[in-house]
């Protein structure tokens, strides 16, 4: 019995030391990365189209934006279509409607842009892939498509049921008080909180708005030269508003 | 997999609050150690990608972390030391809106919110909304967010904080059992949080780090400066007076306190192997937060 222990022994060990030349020793951790830094270069990189290049992931992101936004962003918009659709069909002056209530669905909406850093997950949305820039950014392009298309059907409904739309008009009442308000909002989000920029917008908006009433003649007298020049540098400021948003300005402001 | 860190600095304004720091992690649990204000979050938060630093690099396996952007993101999970959370959403929606902002597609993402809820044993609350929430549940959904992309580091910044002792013990476990392959960053000034699970501790005071060593090692740079000494009642406020004094065991004959000294406090002191919290006072001024320490 011991003879043959031993002799299997014995084949073992040649065994073992014959399948000793085919060992290979497992490489240090640091090795490996290396070899795949190295290897790494020679991977052929996915070549970005145009179209990503430019709308990078915001419209990928907008779709999944959309569905968190808060309820009282869609509700908001669905009031202004109705409160404004009885402006149309009930009141004699539907472009004050567009007026006062054109920009308060998107008013809401930039609570919701800046819920994040509102509610303190800013700091963790900072860490994430999609970062808040992003984030907001798709945000402010639902708000506005959405918008948008909400103030296309009220122009339609104007045209067709109340009065005939005139540019002129349309400018001093929808696109100036629009583009301002949004200006002035966003300028606001960035530096506080959105629990005092909008209320402080909305209260702005409706003192200019109550002031046109009362001065319909004189703003009416205004050249259209003069609101055009405003709109422009309305567009002007929203647009470098979201270029600070892109650069993450509103929250290093308290870093 | 290497994280380096090179002469790391940020300032706000004409405060340093992190200052020249320097280092390399690789896979393992590294306990970052220090009191209020020593720099640990705003290395947490450089590490994360939350704030610049004013000058030097953090490199992902040679690679500027800054540069690499998205794609050293998706490699991370961060737990911010204040996590704010949307209070109408539920513990399942919340982790799926975060798993869409970490680019995770709906199957996965599904797969990771059923395995981690159960993981943090939040299964049974998953359709509670989070404002409705403890402290520990909120930091438990917490760490669930930051596990969701199964990241390669995980970056945690006192993420016991609000746990209770059996929630404590379950969240070091783990982190211990899925340090294997990754890299965990913990910062606390709860040496209990580390002390077992730690592959490395990093101490750091006023923004410097003062030393990265195995918990061993570090131990042993204070193997004679912890003494066990017998009083009566009455010296006790005088030894506290004159000493860092860690513990203070009352009996009949008196007190036995343990004091952390660089010398014999008194002829019948007599050694005591050192722990990690005699470590943490010897290190830091009674002031900051002894009493964290010693939990």
């Amino acid at each position: 019995m011991n003879k043959r222990t031993d002799l299997e022994m014995n084949n073992d060990n040649e065994l073992e030391m014959w399948l000793e030349e085919f060992k290979i020793e497992l490489p240090e951790e640091g090795k490996i990365e290396e070899t795949i830094a190295m290897l790494h270069q020679y991977v052929p990189e996915k070549k970005e189209s145009l179209l990503t290049h430019y709308i990078p992931s915001l419209l990928k992101n907008a779709y999944k934006e959309s569905i968190k936004f808060s309820i009282a962003f869609w509700i908001s918009n669905l009031l202004y279509l109705i409160v404004g659709l009885s402006f149309v069909l009930v009141a004699d002056d539907p472009y004050m409607a567009l007026f006062l209530l054109a920009p308060l669905p998107v008013l809401v909406g930039i609570v919701d842009i800046f819920r994040s850093r509102d509610e303190g997950l800013l700091e963790l949305e900072l860490s994430l892939k999609h970062s808040p820039s992003q984030i907001i950014l798709s945000k402010l392009l639902i708000i506005g498509i959405f918008n948008l298309v909400c103030n296309i059907v009220l122009f339609f409904i104007i045209h067709f049921f109340a009065e005939p739309v005139i540019l002129g008009d349309l400018l001093r009442y929808w696109a100036l008080p629009y583009t301002v308000t949004i200006a002035l909002c966003l300028f606001l989000s960035i530096k506080f909180r959105t629990i005092f920029a909008v209320p402080i917008t909305i209260a702005v908006l409706f003192t200019l708005g109550m002031s046109v009433i009362q001065l319909d003649s004189l703003y009416a007298a205004i050249p259209d030269l003069v609101f055009l020049t405003i709109f422009a540098v309305a567009l002007i400021v929203i647009t470098l508003e979201i270029n600070q948003i892109n650069k993450g300005v509103y929250h290093e402001i308290n870093d | 997999m290497k994280l380096t860190i090179d002469h790391l600095t940020k300032r706000y304004g004409k405060h340093t609050a992190l200052d020249n720091f320097t280092c390399d992690f690789t896979s393992g649990v590294y306990g970052i150690l220090g009191a209020n204000g020593s720099g640990k979050t705003t290395l947490m938060r450089m590490l994360a990608t939350v704030t610049t630093p004013s000058s030097g690099t953090i490199q992902y396996n040679g690679k500027n972390i800054f540069e690499l952007g998205d794609d050293y993101r998706d490699v991370i999970g961060y737990l911010p030391q204040h996590i704010g959370l949307y209070k109408n959403f539920t513990a399942e929606k919340f982790l799926y809106y975060i798993a869409a902002l970490k680019g995770l597609d709906q199957k996965y993402a599904s797969l990771k919110v059923n395995e981690l809820l159960e993981l943090v044993n939040l299964s049974d609350v998953r359709k509670k909304k989070v404002g409705t929430f403890s402290g520990g549940m909120k930091q438990r959904i917490g760490i669930a967010q930051a596990l969701l992309n199964d990241p390669k580091i995980l970056i945690v910044d006192e993420p016991t904080a609000g746990l209770d002792p059996k929630e404590r013990i379950r969240f070091r476990n783990l982190l211990s059992a899925i340090s294997g392959d990754r890299i965990v960053l913990l910062s606390t000034h709860i040496v209990s949080d580390i002390e077992f699970i730690a592959k490395e501790i990093l101490i750091l005071k006023s923004g410097r780090l003062l030393h990265k060593q195995d918990p061993q090692k570090l131990l042993s740079e204070i193997s004679e400066k912890v003494w066990l000494l017998q009083v009566s009642e009455k010296e006790i406020a005088k030894y506290q007076t004159l000493y860092k004094v860690g513990n203070i065991v009352r009996s009949e004959l008196g007190a036995e306190l343990r004091i952390i000294s660089d010398e014999r406090p008194s002829p019948a002191a007599v050694l005591a192997k050192p722990n990690l919290e005699d470590l943490y006072l010897y290190y830091f001024e009674e002031d900051q937060d002894v009493s964290a320490a010693q939990i």
